[in-house]
């Protein structure tokens, strides 16, 4: 073997040269030490690498310098015609233009497509887009509490049931909205505080007298009733609880045969929605903070409620409120107590047989009051979202006014405006003339239990309820047994 | 041959498992950690949790809805398995029976309710039990038998779960008990034949002797199975009315999404686990019996 050490561009090497058995010889090439490098590789290596920095550098600051100041923004617009509501949005939202938000909605009645329509026409004003999910009530919250817990960041907000607020609020899984609020950056100038519904402000979007969402939907209960069979029979809707009962029991008995349809449709469901039909049938002082089930306004509700049994659809003890909701709109019913957005889909062609036949007047009056119950989502932003201010000028716009008249009027969306202007708006109201209806019911509601505990007492009251109806309970035991579990739950 | 410790093949062969290892770890064995730890705490979000000892277990004792969720799960394991191993079995024999090309498209169509998610079941034998337009209660009524609300009467929503589950695991009994039959070899068939056993005699002194491992891993994977009901529960039913049919699975969910007890659902979901293990290392000792030396 033959071997010649040399010094080659750096490195020491070995050439080898081996003789194979058939006299040939082959080079082999072994590195003896790693490269060294001499002084102008040095001098090379350094000025390359200061160069590829310094353009690395360059890049990154003009991919995220800030945009022109509003001034020249201002200077522009004024030079063009006067300033449009969105405009304020366009320039708020430049700087995170190109952004993707994903947000949470509360799925059924057409509500998410209330907050896509809204995302898309952010997006074509903004460049921010915005991906809505809809989920059921469960999943949706669900979605909310794991992504707190695992501090994943996927979403950035969600629409919130305002009966979960006091215990989203305390547990966190919420940010507080007035550090958005006091930015100037952020705080549209032309948005009217004082137009919002005052009992959806105080009892869902604020908490603490800290703002932790904007109003989504407002809604509350109304009854529902067919106004073409109450105005051939010369009926009016009725004022307390006794007169609905009778008027099903005349429809359900007196005039089946010709009309076919039951007296009433009640959302009695084991789960969230059965205690609804306690609430609006109270009729009495409702303490939101320490609510009391066996006194007389709370017999009497659950009284009410299986006085009209016989008289209702057969299978009203399984239906939430999306189901009795659909009853009435099949025709099958007379009468509906539900949410003020069961009208999105009662004037829709494919979703209800009753179009130009139903109205709406507020829930009876229970032993001394109507007690409506006010429901509503609210617009949340999540603790451990990378986009907390754009999602806040999403919401925040969404809950214009400008922009609740467009999804209110439009057909193919679901939804309850928030605020008195769009409510009384002659637009709104020539398409919607039950809505001086809903309005009063508005201003009379009583909310849920303000309570972080709220969710446990209403699976305990839907289990008292569902007993005393279905004869496992009588009605003492079944509410004095929920009266104690909730002092439990209270202590 | 001695393979040295740092050799390519041997880091391989951990290459090759790690993927597995890792999903086990991750997936199987941290969660089980952290639940047995997280039963021993208190958590209310967003304070952090506190260590409350067997508080969660004690309290567990005296719960009297998770003792009525204990109730329904037994009553509806029992009555569901032991209606899916009778009828799975005579469905295989019957299926067994016949000819090749047939049993074959049989097969195939059995197996239609199994590939269907449990979500789309509960979602499918609600619109057929519902009270008022389901299909269930016009052929009733049309045979003179009435209506009945299947889904809020007390007396029946924990049967309604039942008659669902049945429909929907039934089939893979079937299959495995049909799987099963196909492999019992044909000589002692044949002899017990021409010796003149019955049909009975066959099926008790030789089919079901080959049958018992079989039996036991379909008996096992059931009852697990309808101890962990909860899908179906959740759609059909959501344990009402009242608490009726309320199943420990949903209850667990309850504590856990619904009224953020943490702690106290991770403990209640240990005690099930528990009862499932012990449930399943006696029906292993019962049908396979122990092994002999």
């Amino acid at each position: 073997m033959n071997e010649t050490k040399s010094y080659d561009r750096g490195y020491f090497t070995s050439l080898r040269r081996f003789y194979t058995p058939y006299g040939e010889s082959r080079p082999q090439v072994i590195v003896l030490s790693e490269k060294t490098v001499s002084r102008r590789g040095y001098v090379k290596y350094a000025g390359a690498g200061i160069v590829i920095v310094a353009g690395a550098a360059a890049g990154a600051y003009y991919a995220t310098r800030p945009p022109p100041t509003p001034a020249e923004t201002t200077t522009m617009a004024t030079a063009t015609g006067p300033k449009e509501w969105s405009d304020f949005y366009k320039e708020a939202a430049a700087p995170y233009k190109g952004t993707k938000l994903q947000v949470i909605s509360v799925s059924g009645q057409r509500l998410e497509d209330t907050l896509i329509s809204s995302g898309q026409e952010f997006e074509k004003l903004t460049g921010i887009s915005v991906e809505v999910t809809p989920l059921s009530w469960d999943a949706g919250h669900e979605k909310v509490v794991s992504d707190y817990v695992a501090k994943a960041g996927a979403y950035d907000g969600a629409t919130i049931d305002g009966w979960v607020m006091a215990n989203f609020t305390q547990s966190g899984y919420l940010v507080p909205q007035d550090q958005f609020w006091n930015n100037s950056a952020l705080r549209d100038p032309n948005f009217n505080f004082d137009d919002l519904v005052p009992s959806i402000v105080d009892l869902n979007c604020t908490w603490q007298n800290e703002w932790w969402g904007l109003p989504y939907i407002g809604d509350v209960s109304v009854l529902f009733y067919r106004k073409d069979l109450f105005d051939k029979y010369d009926m009016k809707p009725p004022e307390t609880w006794d007169e609905y009962t009778q008027t099903a029991k005349f429809f359900a008995k007196d005039v089946f045969e010709q009309e076919h349809v039951y007296g009433s449709a009640e959302q009695l469901k084991m789960g969230i929605d059965c205690p609804t039909s306690w609430v609006y049938r109270y009729g009495g002082p409702f303490d939101q903070y320490h609510p009391v089930v066996n006194n007389k306004y709370g017999k009497q509700a659950f009284q009410w409620t299986k006085d009209v049994l016989p008289y209702s659809a057969p299978a009203t003890l399984e239906y939430d409120s999306m189901e009795s909701g659909d009853a009435f709109l099949r025709g099958d019913v007379a009468m509906n107590p539900n949410w003020g957005f069961l009208a999105g889909k009662a004037v829709d062609p494919t979703m209800s047989k009753i179009q130009d036949k139903w109205f709406v007047a507020p829930v009876p009056k229970g032993l001394e009051k109507r007690t409506p119950f006010l429901g509503g989502w609210v617009l949340g932003i999540l603790p451990y979202s990378k986009r907390k201010e754009a999602a806040f000028l999403f919401f925040e716009y969404h809950s214009t006014q400008q922009n609740q008249k467009r999804v209110v009027l439009d057909p193919s969306l679901g939804s309850v405006p928030t605020r008195t202007s769009v409510l009384s708006d002659p637009d709104v109201v020539a398409k919607f003339p039950y809505y001086p209806a809903y309005v009063e019911s508005l201003l009379t509601s009583v909310a849920r239990p303000s309570v972080p505990e709220f969710l446990e007492m209403w699976d305990v009251l839907s289990i008292a309820f569902s007993d005393y109806l279905t004869n496992a309970k009588g009605l003492d035991e079944a509410t004095d047994w929920c009266q104690a579990k909730w002092e439990e739950l209270l202590a | 041959m001695h393979i040295p410790f740092f050799s390519s093949k041997r880091l391989l062969r951990y290459a090759l498992i790690a993927p597995a290892l890792i999903w086990v770890i991750v997936f199987m064995i941290f969660p089980l950690i952290y639940s047995l730890n997280l039963s021993f705490q208190t958590w209310q979000p967003p304070e952090p949790p506190i260590y409350v000892g067997l508080k969660n277990y004690i309290e567990m004792l005296s719960d009297e809805r998770f003792g009525n969720a204990l109730q329904n799960t037994s009553i509806f394991t029992i009555g569901t398995v032991a209606t899916e191993m009778a009828i799975g079995l005579l469905v295989a024999l019957s299926i067994s029976r016949l000819k090749p090309r047939i049993a074959e498209k049989v097969n195939v169509v059995s197996v239609i309710p199994i590939v269907m998610t449990p979500v789309i079941t509960g979602i499918l034998w609600r619109m057929i039990m519902h009270g008022d337009y389901g299909i269930l209660n016009y052929y009733l009524s049309m045979l003179g038998l009435g209506r009945y609300s299947w889904l809020s009467d007390p007396k029946l929503t924990l049967f309604s779960n039942m008659i669902v589950d049945i429909w929907h695991w039934t089939p893979f009994v079937a299959l495995a008990f049909t799987a099963g039959i196909s492999a019992i070899p044909r000589e002692p068939l044949e002899a017990a034949q021409l010796d003149g056993a019955s049909y009975w005699q066959t099926f008790k002194n030789i089919m079901l002797p080959y049958l018992r491992t079989i039996l036991m891993l379909v008996l096992l994977l059931r009852v697990v199975e309808a101890i962990l009901f909860f899908d179906i529960n959740f759609i059909l039913t959501k344990g009402g009315p009242g608490v009726r049919s309320e199943m420990v699975s949903l209850y667990v969910y309850k504590n856990a999404f619904w009224f953020w007890n943490l702690g106290y659902s991770s403990a209640l979901s240990y005690i099930v686990l528990i009862i499932a293990d012990i449930i399943g290392m006696a029906l292993f000792f019962i049908v396979i019996g122990r092994k002999k030396k």
